[in-house]
């Protein structure tokens, strides 16, 4: 890679760390693990640690207190000036505001561990202006397994949407329309990310990932809070931000308002969600399946790779198995024969937003994919079942040529096999493995 | 960044407490992830905010803030401590068993990616510290470390890269 090439990497993984969508898988994985390092090194030093080491310092062998410098009246009355601009910023709403890392990680530590699933239940209010009704949306939050999954209903009881959010690729299926929108991003949604993604599971990421936050502490009814602002997405000139009201006491959120920042305009809150509850869950004791969502037969599906573009083959190439192996993340395969079928050609397919390597045994084929579901697979999609396979959880459908599809994800995303027989697709799913 | 012009870098000289208050947490955060050990962090951070006590008074101007020259001492006290470190006999703890085929889990395991913390050179720990854990702009980021934002930048990426290397030494797998 040139020194450009290499400035240019740098400069696209500067915006990524920023909260832009990062340009490639590669980026998207060095973003993850630096996130993943950061969130590890942010230390809660609480304040009184803090005093009771700067007296330690204070006793410390000629250490003592310094007189302070005597400052002329000039200097006095700039400092005073100084102090009240500093006051005043300090006052506007988000103009500025100590950053607190401690707050930020207590309210990071407060949703459990990196492993903990949360179970949600938020009421969505349309914000001053905005015209949609209100409903209540219950759900599933995954962070290990990067997995979401909701059901957002009217007040009245009525199922409006219901939601799976798998790697990052996001699964939305209309029941009274009886369509689904599969995007490789939430950002490929017409609507964009405060829509298509949960708003705490979205706060719990920009928590972590977003380095230190402006936070304010305010009394709101009685309640000491806290307020941060977590930036979202981008839409043309806009910003879409995430302002997250924060429980003093539980360092749990209680509401989230999601607002769009227009340049030259007042930030216009369009939806509001009210947080009623939040309950963190034994992974153990979740059953299998349900962050699942099996789409019904007839499901009319449009696959998105970006806002109105639908997922097309840009190349298909055959590799070898050195090649394979080198690919990042590695794909998954079945060793060097199964059930008596030597490996097969070897096969890396380009999407537009994604790639699928697929690997042949004879009348077994196993896929592995990230964002972008293979359209031939997507096409099959006819509910099956949801069961526990070697490590982790099976969803099967049949195509309607007869063939069974067997999925699983896994954490660098999805393996598919597709196999003549329930039995072969079942086993083979859970023979499945990294290629080493 | 509190002293980052003139006035702001003659506040800091003048009053120890404020120094000490706005920057001890970051500066022990930062010797937390080079040591590899909370209480090593604060001992070191001690010493680090005693040199200051009488290196601070005496610093002059060059455009950059205070905090640059705390970073910079907490940087060469940390080699300190680990060159010591190197000369301590320590017991030697084998790890065993196959290497981690799951990356949620290996991610998880935060030991992995502390170690890989630990392998990456100083001035590329300092960069992923001060705008990944602290949340300085890379243009910040740049005026601490004496060095442009590209240079920063360039830093980041080469300490991403090398985390993942280190990771997938281990048998992590990392996707996006």
């Amino acid at each position: 890679m040139s020194r450009a090439d290499e400035r240019t990497a740098a400069r696209l993984l500067a915006d990524a760390l920023d909260g832009a969508e990062p340009a490639d898988a590669d980026l998207a994985a060095t973003a993850r693990v630096l996130r993943e390092a950061a969130a590890a090194a942010r230390l809660d030093i609480p304040a009184a640690e803090t005093e009771r080491a700067l007296e330690r310092a204070r006793s410390l062998p000629g250490v003592t207190r310094r007189p302070r410098r005597r400052i002329g009246v000039a200097a006095a009355g700039l400092a005073a000036v100084v102090a009240l601009a500093a006051a005043i910023l300090l006052a506007l709403p988000f103009a500025s505001g100590p950053v607190d890392v401690e707050v930020q990680a207590r309210a990071l530590a407060a949703l459990g561990g990196h492993d903990a699933i949360l179970s949600v239940v938020e009421v969505v209010r349309p914000g001053p202006g905005e015209s949609f009704p209100a409903s209540v949306r219950n759900g599933w939050i995954d962070a290990a397994g990067g997995r979401q999954r909701w059901t957002q209903s009217t007040t009245g009881g009525t199922v409006v949407a219901e939601t799976m959010v798998d790697h990052g690729r996001v699964t939305r299926y209309d029941p009274l329309r009886h369509t689904a929108v599969v995007a490789a991003s939430c950002a490929a949604l017409g609507s964009g990310c405060a829509d298509a993604v949960d708003p705490i599971a979205f706060y719990r990421r920009a928590l972590a990932a977003a380095g230190p936050l402006r936070t304010h502490e305010r009394t709101v009814d009685g309640r000491r809070v806290y307020q941060v602002r977590l930036p979202a997405q981008r839409l043309g000139a806009s910003r879409i931000v995430q302002v997250a009201t924060i429980d003093a006491k539980t360092l749990l959120p209680v509401r989230i308002a999601w607002r769009e920042l227009r340049p030259g305009a007042p930030a216009h809150t369009f939806a509001v969600i009210v947080v009623r509850q939040i309950a963190r869950e034994n992974a153990a004791q979740i059953s299998p399946g349900l962050l699942d969502l099996a789409l019904p037969r007839g499901t009319r599906i449009t696959q998105l790779a970006a806002p109105g573009v639908p997922v097309r083959l840009l190349s298909s190439r055959p590799i070898s198995l050195g090649a394979a192996r080198a690919l990042t993340p590695r794909p998954w395969w079945l060793g060097r024969s199964y059930r008596g079928n030597p490996i097969g050609p070897i096969t890396l397919l380009r999407y537009t937003g994604g790639t699928a390597v697929r690997i042949s045994y004879g009348p077994t084929t196993l896929w592995t994919y990230g964002r972008v579901i293979p359209p031939s697979l997507l096409a099959s999609r006819i509910p099956g079942k949801t069961i526990p396979v070697v490590g982790g959880v099976g969803r099967f459908y049949m195509t309607i040529g007869g063939l069974l599809i067997g999925e699983r994800t896994v954490a660098t995303g999805t393996v598919a096999v597709e196999a003549p027989a329930n039995a072969s697709t079942y086993a083979a799913l859970g023979r499945a493995r990294p290629i080493p | 960044m509190a002293d980052d012009d003139h006035a702001g870098f003659r506040r800091s000289q003048a009053d120890f407490d404020a120094l000490f208050r706005a920057h001890y947490a970051e500066i022990v955060r930062y010797l937390a992830a080079r040591l590899g050990s909370r209480e090593d962090a604060a001992d070191v951070a001690a010493e680090v905010f005693a040199a200051a006590w009488h290196g601070v008074p005496r610093l002059r101007y060059r455009g950059r803030p205070v905090l640059a020259w705390l970073y910079r001492v907490a940087s060469n006290m940390a080699s300190d401590r680990l060159r010591e470190r190197m000369r301590e006999p320590v017991p030697v703890q084998e790890v065993r068993g196959p290497p981690v085929a799951d990356a949620a889990e290996a991610i998880a395991d935060r030991d992995a990616l502390e170690r890989a913390m630990h392998r990456l050179p100083a001035d590329q720990q300092l960069a992923v510290h001060l705008r990944l854990v602290e949340g300085y702009s890379f243009a910040e980021v740049g005026r601490l470390m004496g060095r442009s934002s590209g240079a920063c930048q360039m830093l980041v990426l080469r300490a991403g890269r090398q985390l993942r290397e280190s990771l997938e030494r281990e048998g992590v797998h990392v996707s996006g």
